[in-house]
Formats: structure tokens, sequence, C-alpha cells
């Protein structure tokens, strides 16, 4: 089992290390491990709750989002390398990557 | 209306629910903003009018958490709320309002509620049912053009029948019946045809009339498994715009406007009276018999019966759900 070292940086601004897995959602991961209240919609696309600026190196690597997703930052306002975590399916190009939690609205 | 009996099996159980429209309530029975659960098919869906006059008709529980939408919730303006958190909908099934929320998610604006296909005409509503969702196949069939003026609307009526609707619409083609049941003196001759998804009889039947037998001309025209428009020509012109109604495989709404035509003289209104009242006499003699009667898959026929295993074969389409509208040639 592949395990991933993430760098997280919390709605209070404290950063630490988590650990994860290949396959693991984002959202999953950082409700589990940071923060109760993300992931409201449980991965629908419908809450925005989980959004996260990721690191450069990490937003680039990975694939764009989707259409449903892009339509939903936009909603938000959400603007640079972010993210919804329920839309990221960890794997190896996640590891050593840095992400930090966009504050609650 | 008669009240819903259970009954032991009589074959009905096991057949399926045809596809098509339906008609599932009078125009009148919806003013706009008023919403109600309406059980037709095997299940349920919520309808309403809005503000603008026009229904919608979607699945029963709100897709948020869950609550019946047919329960407490109000018509604002074109949209229905829901009762437990004040979430809106419109007619096309998308989230118009969430209250609390600081927007409205763009993928749930889009669609959210699953809706079912509706349409309003001649003042009865229907709407599409098809149990995989797929979308209509034909248009909801219209009165025939009035030959002079507007159809005068004289009688709206309804049954609800213990038996499949299948059983309600073979009747037409059930030629012996006629004399045995309903005492017309002569078993009608008919010319029967299938177009698509239309089923058409012409009969020359001898009617009793109340200045004794004569012959009239009925044309049916069936449009698919829920709607038969029938035209009676003789003396006057009577229309009856019949719909069948699955509530479930063992019962049946049957409905009835019948109209004539304008500007009758008090003579020919009395005949044309007395004709809807034999139609009405009609349908009262079949009722005891559907009611009562089990499905015979293979029946036992004979010359003179007419052709009802015709009839079964084309209403077989109504039952290949996962048939495409390409498969609708004769």
């Amino acid at each position: 089992m592949s395990e991933l070292n993430l760098t997280i940086t919390d709605r209070d601004g404290d950063t630490r290390v988590i650990p994860a897995k290949s396959g693991d959602l984002l959202m999953q991961v950082l409700r589990d491990q940071v923060d109760l209240t993300l992931g409201t919609c449980g991965g629908a696309i419908s809450c925005g709750t989980c959004l996260v600026q990721l690191s450069p190196e990490w937003f680039d690597a990975i694939e764009p989002a989707g259409e449903d997703e892009a339509e939903m930052l936009e909603a938000l306002g959400a603007e640079g390398p972010v993210r919804l975590s329920c839309q990221l399916e960890l794997d190896a190009r996640a590891n050593g990557c840095q992400a930090t939690i966009a504050p609650a609205t | 209306m008669n009240a819903i009996t259970t009954s032991h099996d009589r074959g009905y159980a096991c057949l399926p629910i045809p596809f098509g429209w339906f008609a599932v309530a009078m125009s009148g029975d919806f003013v706009p903003g008023q919403v109600k659960t309406l059980h037709y098919f095997g299940t349920e869906f919520v309808v309403w009018r809005g503000e603008d006059g026009a229904v919608n008709a979607v699945d029963p529980y709100c897709p948020h958490l869950g609550a019946h939408l047919g329960v407490n919730s109000t018509v604002i303006g074109n949209d229905l709320r829901c009762a437990f958190h004040h979430w809106s909908f419109a007619g096309n099934g998308g989230v118009t309002d969430i209250p609390y929320s600081k927007m409205v998610p763009p993928k749930l604006k889009r669609s959210c509620l699953p809706t079912w296909p509706i349409a309003e005409a001649d003042g009865v509503i229907y709407v599409w049912y098809h149990p995989n969702k797929l979308a209509p196949m034909w248009d909801v069939a219209q009165l025939p053009p009035c030959p002079e003026g507007d159809w005068v609307l004289a009688e709206t009526l309804d049954w609800i029948i213990n038996i499949h609707c299948q059983e309600i619409t073979e009747n037409g083609q059930d030629h012996a019946h006629f004399g045995a049941v309903h005492g017309v003196p002569y078993a009608p001759k008919g010319e029967f045809r299938l177009d698509g998804w239309v089923r058409r009889n012409t009969v020359v039947a001898e009617m009793n009339t109340p200045r004794g037998p004569m012959t009239g001309k009925i044309d049916v025209t069936a449009t698919g498994p829920g709607q038969s428009i029938t035209e009676y020509i003789d003396v006057t012109h009577v229309v009856q715009s019949q719909q069948v109604t699955p509530i479930d495989s063992e019962h049946t709404h049957l409905r009835w406007q019948m109209y004539h035509i304008p500007g009758l003289s008090d003579g020919r209104l009395r005949v044309t009276q007395a004709r809807m009242r034999d139609l009405i006499k009609q349908v009262n003699e079949d009722i005891p018999i559907w009611n009562s009667k089990r499905y015979m898959p293979t029946p036992l026929l004979v010359d003179g019966d007419g052709p009802m295993m015709a009839y079964r074969e084309q209403y077989k389409r109504y039952y290949n759900f996962d048939a495409a509208a390409e498969n609708a040639g004769a």
C-alpha cells in the first residue's frame, strides 16, 4: 500500500504533515484527520465546503476540474490553483505536496 | 366513483403496466397554486399548477432530505417549495432557491428532482408514464375538429374498475358482446386498422333510438393505450373522449367526457341526450363483467368474436420497455 505524506494548512493557519493512501479522496482524508466540518454534501459538488488551494506543482500535475466542479468553482468565485477536494482521488503525484483548506464562508 | 376492493388474483397482477400518455386529473382539479399527490402506475407523483398556469409533475420525495413534496408544500410563483427546508423547485426539476444557503449549486439549478412529462388537452391533464423513464414517443391526441362551432361538453364521468386497463379497451374489438351485454340488435361490422401507435375502428352498428333501431357510424381512434376518442355520427353527432389510466395492474381509472355539436334543436338535443344515456347504460352493463372477469391469455375464440388477438398483438408494444421510438412501425 503506497503511503503518501501531505502537508496541510488548516483554517487556523496551522500546518502539519498527515498520512494518506493512494485511492483516498482528499476530502475524506481532511475530514477524518483535520476538520470535521468539511464536505457537507459528501461529494455531490453541491456545497463547496471542501475547497482547497493546492501547491502549484500539485495543481499542475493533476487533471483539470470536470464540468460540474468547474461550474461550482466559478459559482463560488474561487480563483487560482483551487479544487474541490471531494473530486481529488489521491495518487503518487500528491506525495509531498501542500494544500491549504479554504476559509469557511 | 366506486371504492377499490381487493380480490383474489384474476390474472391481472402479473400483467405489466403499459407505457404511454395517461389522464391523471381534470384541468379543473388544479387551480394555480394547488398541489396534489396522485396515485397511478403503482406509484405516486406530485402535481402542481404554477401562477403561470402551467402544470408540472415530479417524483414525490425531496432530493435534499426526503420530505414528501405532496405534504404541506407550497406553490411560490411557478415553483414548488418543500415544507421541510423551503427548497424551491421549478417545473423542470431544477432548484430555484435554498433560503439559508449562500447560493444554489449550479448542478442543482440545472436539474435535481426527477420530472414527469405532462400535457394538458381538452380539459384533461396527462402524464407520460414509462417504467424506464424513456421520453414520450407520440403526442397526446386531441378532439377532432367540430364540424360547426365548438363542441359542447355535456357530461364528465369517471369510474374506478377492478381490471387491467388492457381489457377495457379490448371491449371495442369484442364484437359479440355488443348483442349479449348491450342488446345491440345486430353484431356490428367493423373495419379495424393499426397505424403506428394509433388504432382505428370504424363500426357500422344498429343502434337503439327512441324512434327504433337505426344505422349509425362509430369511429374510434385510440392513441396509445390511454386514449380513445369515439365519434357517433347519425341523426346527431356525439364525441366520447375516453381515457383509461392504470392505478396498478389490477385497477383502472376510466374517464369519459361527452361532447355534442352546438346549436341542437330541442328534438335533436333529446336524441343526443338519449344517445349519451345509452352509452352510460352500456358502460354500466360492462362494469360488473370487468370487475369480476379473469384474464384469458389464450381465449377460446370463435367466428364472430372480432379482432381481439390482433388488438393484443399491437398492445404488446406498450410492454416493450427497452424499445426505442423507431419500433413504432405498424
